[in-house]
Formats: structure tokens, C-alpha cells, sequence
């Protein structure tokens, strides 16, 4: 593994094995993640993002399980990592998840203190005084005031117990966070505001991030390199310049077109709905609903094809 | 009462001075201490008016009181206080409202008062006053197929001589929302729908009884965004092809300003600024407006390194303990940049003006 990547997942596979079927949520998914760099996951509810992002810290609820391919953290390998060890050494050390819903994400019971104290002295080995006073030292990064390590969650608005789950990521200064949905039920301005904080976050803590999003706009706002998801497979990736500027893959294409837009009034849709993942299609998963569907891509799946510099999509338009 | 005359005939409901609060509850402690009786002020002295066959989008963040004034204004909550004439074209609803009310309902001109009409009067009314709900997956019945649902209404109502009849309305009214091959979407049930298409079937309901005034209330919010435009089509066809006036709710300035022909922007239950999409986006005078429209994420990468600047400063604050004056003017950046007004800012309520022609704003700036 080069020393400049931080994370290489390899045909990476989650299914769900439930009554009624193995939902196969992530299939055959593969990528890097640099040092320092910002990946954008995006796509709509039940395309797999979300089950990605918890597999990443092999932390996918059951009935879910990683049914094959590798994770790569430094070298080892998170998906066939057993429990006791991915306690030890690698979650919130290494990897941590800011959680969609913060409002939800922390214990009502505890107070903010206590949560953020935690970690650190579960991992860290810390006396509680010690961790106390690292909780107060890293809430003012997050544009809160350390005085509410003695407030207990309800006191707080949604805007600061998203801040409280950002601050709960940051605390064990670990390499790469997950921020799944991060402003989603959060108002516009306070989604702004923790975007703008996301942003100097990143720079300040040198940490990778992957933001899981189905919000193409505030992934623009944020990330340099841009992957796309659609019913459990990667259908596009590239750099988000290139990826705004020249999307190729047809899903991709649809997905920004959606996107209303302050420049000009206009309002498009993709047609269709995505397929049940307990029967997928044989062939390309987008094939229903691609205005460019021919014959092979019913037959065939496509694999990621070279189109852009940093662009890849899996579409045989690109044969 | 003097509000009417000011209204044209193109105005299809209007709110006057509408006023809906919430009591908390009381402990015992705060009963024996004879403590005042504290009230959540959802919508504090709002005036608007919409007129026939437009979409006035209603924005704000959570709890600026959006959606208490639409629950309010088709009746599912009673007003504090306040008058919300509604135009009653419909000569059988108008007689049905007689016969109802035994003569006593009062008439302005072709105006009712929806403030002073008793809930055992409404029933005539609720088919012109329609509202589609937020969430796709509890807003219908389970156990009923589409067609059960949607003929419930039309029962109700006592709409149609027959069943074949109410069938034939029920079809027209899936084809309507693009809901096709409307017999079979009439025979599945609800979880044999998507979101969106769910949504349509609520459109569709609110379409049969043939109204004249819908609330939308934030009604994509849960739908994915490549599917949400199907949906507000049907939305803006409803103006478009049936000239019912909507009340569309919604957090989303960017969908605001693509559908809407007006947008009045509330916050902490107060109206702040009121005029047409183009000018509330385009040139935005109250400074929350300023702040909302700066914060909306554009989907351009390579803005990524701006970190933006949004003029707003602290947290919404409770709506029971409201800042005197404007209730905006503690998180006010304006407020701080201009000490000539501040005196006002503290004190006295600001009014809505005319600015521009069609373009109100309450802020002493003016």
C-alpha cells in the first residue's frame, strides 16, 4: 500500500441476509482515499452509501454482514479483523463516524462532558480529570463553549449536538472520519455553518474525510473527489470538477440535472425507481431508467472504463 | 368588519392579524406560585393574501411557525385570534353552508370568516380547503388499496350518484398526477408504492374534491431529489391546469424560488419579508433573508475553498420567551453595524412596508 493512501477498499461486498432475501446492498465496490483528501459518496436511499460508510469500520448492523473483498487501513485489513483487535487499535483510533440523526447519536442520560471524556479514556487510558479537560480544549474547535460540558443533550439545539458528534469524531485524532449525512435535518443556515466548519476542520486536524451525502450541492461545497452510487454499485468517480463540469456516466448526468438550481428555473426528474436489491437485474443496474440503455447493457455488467483523467464510469457508452 | 373591502376579487384567501398560541403546561408548583400562564407563540400577528391560481411558498427554518399557519388556516387548528376570509365561489357549498348553519353563517360579500365559523359548520368547506401532509409513508392507510382510500373522501362528501361514477373520478384523478395505468395503481396497496408516487396518490386525493385552496406542507422533504421534480409537477399543475391556489411549505429556498410565484419568509412567528420569488431571491432586504439566501449550497466545486460568509449570529431563539422589539435584533449583524437604529430594534415591533412595488419588509432598515 503507497504511503500516501489512507484507505484502499477492494471489491468490497456488504449483503443483508433477511427473511425474505439476501439484499445485496454493496456490490463489488472499489476505491482509494489519499492522505488528506476528501471523497464525496453520493446517491439516494438505498443506493448503499450509508451501508458502505458503516462497513468501512466493519460496523454494519446485523442481519448485515461484509460478505467478501478488503478493507486497508496501514496495512491491515478491517473486513477479516476480529472484534477484539478492531476495538483495541482501530475504531475512533484510526477511523471514526460522525452518525446521520446527531440528534439521536447521543446518550440522554450522560452528560456532554462525560460523552466526549469517553473515548478518551477508554482508548487513551486517561483519568477522568485528564479527559475532562482535553473535552473542554477541543469544543472550542468546534465553534462551541466549553462550558457545556456540564449541559446534558437536550439542552442543546440540533446545530450544537452536531458539533458535540464532530467534536466525539475528532478526539482521538484519528487518521480518516466518516460524516454520514452530516446536515441533513439541520435548517439551511445551520447547515452552512457546519459545512464552513467541516471545511476548516479538515485542514486543521489533517485527517481524510468521506462525506455521505445524497445533497450533490453541498458535496460541490466540500469535496475534491466525487463517487457516485447507484443500487449498491459504484457507477461514477472522478474529481468533483471534473465529475460537475463533464458527468458521463447517464445516472450521474439525471442526478444533476435534478438538482434545482438558483441560475435558471427548471425542474427535471429520472424516471423510474431503482430495482429491488434482493432480485437485481442481470446487466447494468441503471439499464431501466437510462434514456442510452442498448442491448449489452442487459446482458452485461459494465466494469469502471476510463473517461476523464481522474474520471471513471461503469457504462459500456464508453466501450 | 373593514378587511374585506380592501380585498379584489382575485384574492382567494387572506389572513388578517392570524394568531395561534400554544399553552404550556403548567406544573403544580407553577399553579400554587400563581405563576403566568407561559404560551409558545407559533404565529404572531401574521397579514398575507393569496390570490387565485398562484403558489405562495411559505419558508423558514424549523419552528419560524410555517407549519402551524397552514394547519391553522385550513381549520385543523382554531386561531387564537385573527380573520382568515376564504372566497367561497361555489354556489352548492354556499348553499350547503346555509342549510348547515341554519341561515346564521355570515357572509362578507363572497367571503366567510374561517375564525368564527364553529367546527360543526366546516364540513362544506373542508372540500374546497385541502392539505397534503410531509411524510408519504404514514399519510395513508396501510391496510386500504388505493381506490378505498381515495373513495373515502368522495363518500364523505357525498360526491357522484353512484359507485361506478366515483370509480370513474377516482381514475381521472390517478391519470391527473401522471399515476398510470391508473386501474392498476388503483388496485395495489400503499407499500406497493415509492415515495413519490405515494405523494401523488395524496394530490390526487386533495384533487378530487375539487378545491380551491391546497396546503403543501414541505411535501418532498422525504423524497430522494432525482424523484422530488416528479412530484412538484403534479403540484404545479394543480395552479396550472385547475387553478387551485397553493401554500407550499418549505425549508428549501432553492425549490421555493423554482415553483413559487410568491414567497413570505416568517421567523419566530412573525412574517419578515413578503414579494415575488424573483425579488425575495434576487435582491433579499431583511437580513435573515440575506442570511437564508446566502447560506443555500451551490453546486459549483469550485466554490470549495469560500468558506462562506452568512451574516447571522447565535441560535433561533425559544418562542416562548420572545426578544422584545424585533425578534430578530439579537442575532442581527446589521443590528450591530448600524447603532442609529438600535434604540428602535429593542422597543418596537417593526411593521411590514411596501419597499418596492409588491416587496414588503419589517425591519426598522426601512
Amino acid at each position: 500500500m503507497g504511503n500516501d493512501v489512507a484507505l484502499d477498499v477492494q471489491e468490497l461486498k456488504v449483503y443483508y441476509y433477511t427473511y425474505t432475501g439476501v439484499v445485496k446492498a454493496v456490490e463489488g465496490v472499489s476505491f482509494k482515499l489519499g492522505k488528506g483528501e476528501t471523497l464525496g459518496l453520493a446517491g439516494e436511499s438505498g443506493c448503499g452509501k450509508s451501508t458502505l460508510g458503516f462497513s468501512l469500520m466493519n460496523l454494519v448492523p446485523p442481519p448485515g454482514k461484509i460478505a467478501g473483498g478488503h478493507i486497508y487501513i496501514d496495512g491491515m485489513d478491517i473486513a477479516t479483523m476480529p472484534e477484539s483487535e478492531l476495538r483495541k487499535n482501530v475504531r475512533w483510533k484510526k477511523i471514526s463516524m460522525v452518525f446521520q440523526g446527531a440528534m439521536n447519536a447521543l446518550t440522554p442520560v450522560y452528560k456532554i462532558g462525560e460523552q466526549l471524556a469517553e473515548p478518551l479514556m477508554i482508548h487513551k487510558g486517561l483519568s477522568k480529570e485528564e479527559a475532562m479537560e482535553e473535552a473542554k480544549n477541543i469544543l472550542p474547535k468546534v465553534g462551541l463553549d466549553p462550558a457545556i460540558v456540564n449541559r446534558y443533550p437536550h439542552e442543546l439545539s440540533g446545530g450544537m449536538k452536531q458539533r458535540v458528534m464532530i467534536a466525539m469524531a475528532l478526539i482521538l485524532r484519528p487518521d480518516i472520519v466518516i460524516a454520514d449525512e452530516p446536515t441533513t435535518a439541520l435548517d439551511v443556515i445551520v447547515q452552512a455553518q457546519i459545512l464552513n466548519l467541516l471545511k476548516s476542520l479538515k485542514n486543521e486536524f489533517n485527517i481524510s474525510l468521506i462525506l455521505i451525502s445524497h445533497d450533490l450541492s453541498i458535496m460541490a461545497e466540500v469535496v475534491e473527489k466525487l463517487a457516485i452510487m447507484y443500487a449498491g454499485k459504484m457507477v461514477e468517480i472522478g474529481s468533483s470538477d471534473e465529475m460537475f463540469a463533464d458527468p458521463k456516466h447517464p445516472y450521474t448526468q439525471g442526478l444533476l440535472k435534478s438538482i434545482p438550481k438558483l441560475t435558471e428555473k427548471g425542474l427535471h426528474y429520472i424516471p423510474g425507481q431503482p430495482p429491488d436489491l434482493r432480485n437485481p437485474p442481470s446487466g447494468c443496474r441503471f439499464a431501466d431508467r437510462c434514456p442510452f440503455v442498448f442491448d449489452k447493457c442487459r446482458r452485461e455488467e459494465p466494469p469502471m472504463l476510463k473517461v476523464g483523467d481522474t474520471q471513471y464510469a461503469a457504462c459500456w457508452l464508453y466501450e | 368588519m373593514d378587511y374585506v373591502e380592501e380585498l379584489d376579487g382575485d384574492t382567494i384567501l387572506a389572513a388578517r392579524d392570524l394568531v395561534k398560541y400554544f399553552p404550556i403546561r403548567r406544573s403544580v408548583l407553577d399553579v400554587i406560585a400563581r405563576r403566568r400562564q407561559k404560551f409558545v407563540r407559533a404565529v404572531d400577528h401574521i397579514s398575507f393574501d393569496i390570490k387565485r391560481g398562484t403558489i405562495f411558498s411559505l419558508v423558514g427554518e424549523s419552528g419560524c411557525g410555517k407549519t402551524t399557519t397552514g394547519m391553522t388556516l385550513v381549520r385543523l387548528y382554531d386561531p387564537t385570534s385573527g380573520h382568515i376570509l376564504f372566497k367561497v365561489d361555489d354556489e352548492d357549498v354556499r348553499r350547503r353552508l346555509k342549510e348547515l348553519s341554519n341561515g346564521k353563517i355570515r357572509f362578507y360579500g363572497d367571503y366567510v370568516n374561517l375564525s368564527e365559523i364553529p367546527s360543526k359548520w366546516m364540513k362544506p368547506l373542508r372540500t374546497k380547503l385541502q392539505i397534503i401532509f410531509q411524510d408519504p409513508y404514514s399519510s395513508l392507510n396501510p391496510a386500504y388499496r388505493i381506490r378505498d382510500i381515495l373513495m373515502e373522501p368522495l363518500i364523505i362528501h357525498d360526491i357522484g350518484e353512484s359507485p361506478e361514477e366515483r370509480y370513474d373520478k377516482i381514475l381521472k384523478a390517478l391519470e391527473a398526477v401522471k399515476l398510470v395505468p391508473a386501474e392498476d395503481i388503483a388496485n395495489r396497496f400503499p407499500h406497493m408504492l415509492s415515495g413519490g408516487q405515494r405523494q401523488r396518490v395524496n394530490i390526487a386525493k386533495a384533487l378530487l374534491l375539487n378545491p380551491s385552496f391546497v396546503v403543501a406542507d414541505e411535501p418532498i422533504a422525504m423524497i430522494d431529489v432525482s424523484l422530488r421534480a416528479e412530484v412538484l409537477l403534479s403540484l404545479m399543475d394543480l395552479k396550472e391546469k385547475y387553478g387551485v391556489s397553493v401554500l407550499f411549505i418549505t425549508h428549501d429556498l432553492t425549490i421555493a424560488y423554482n415553483i413559487s410565484d410568491y414567497i413570505g419568509v416568517m421567523y419566530l412567528g412573525k412574517l419578515v419579508e413578503l414579494g415575488t420569488a424573483e425579488q425575495i431571491i434576487k435582491n433579499p432586504l431583511h437580513p435573515y433573508t440575506q442570511a437564508l439566501v446566502a447560506a443555500i449550497p451551490i453546486p459549483d466545486p469550485k466554490r470549495r475553498h469560500i468558506i462562506k460568509d452568512i451574516r447571522i449570529k447565535g441560535e433561533i431563539t425559544s418562542a416562548v420567551n420572545i426578544p422584545p422589539g424585533c425578534r430578530f435584533h439579537p442575532r442581527c449583524v446589521a443590528y450591530d453595524e448600524n447603532p442609529q437604529v438600535q434604540e428602535r430594534c429593542r422597543t418596537e415591533v417593526p411593521e411590514l412596508i411596501e419597499v418596492e412595488k409588491g416587496h414588503y419588509v419589517a425591519c426598522h432598515l426601512y
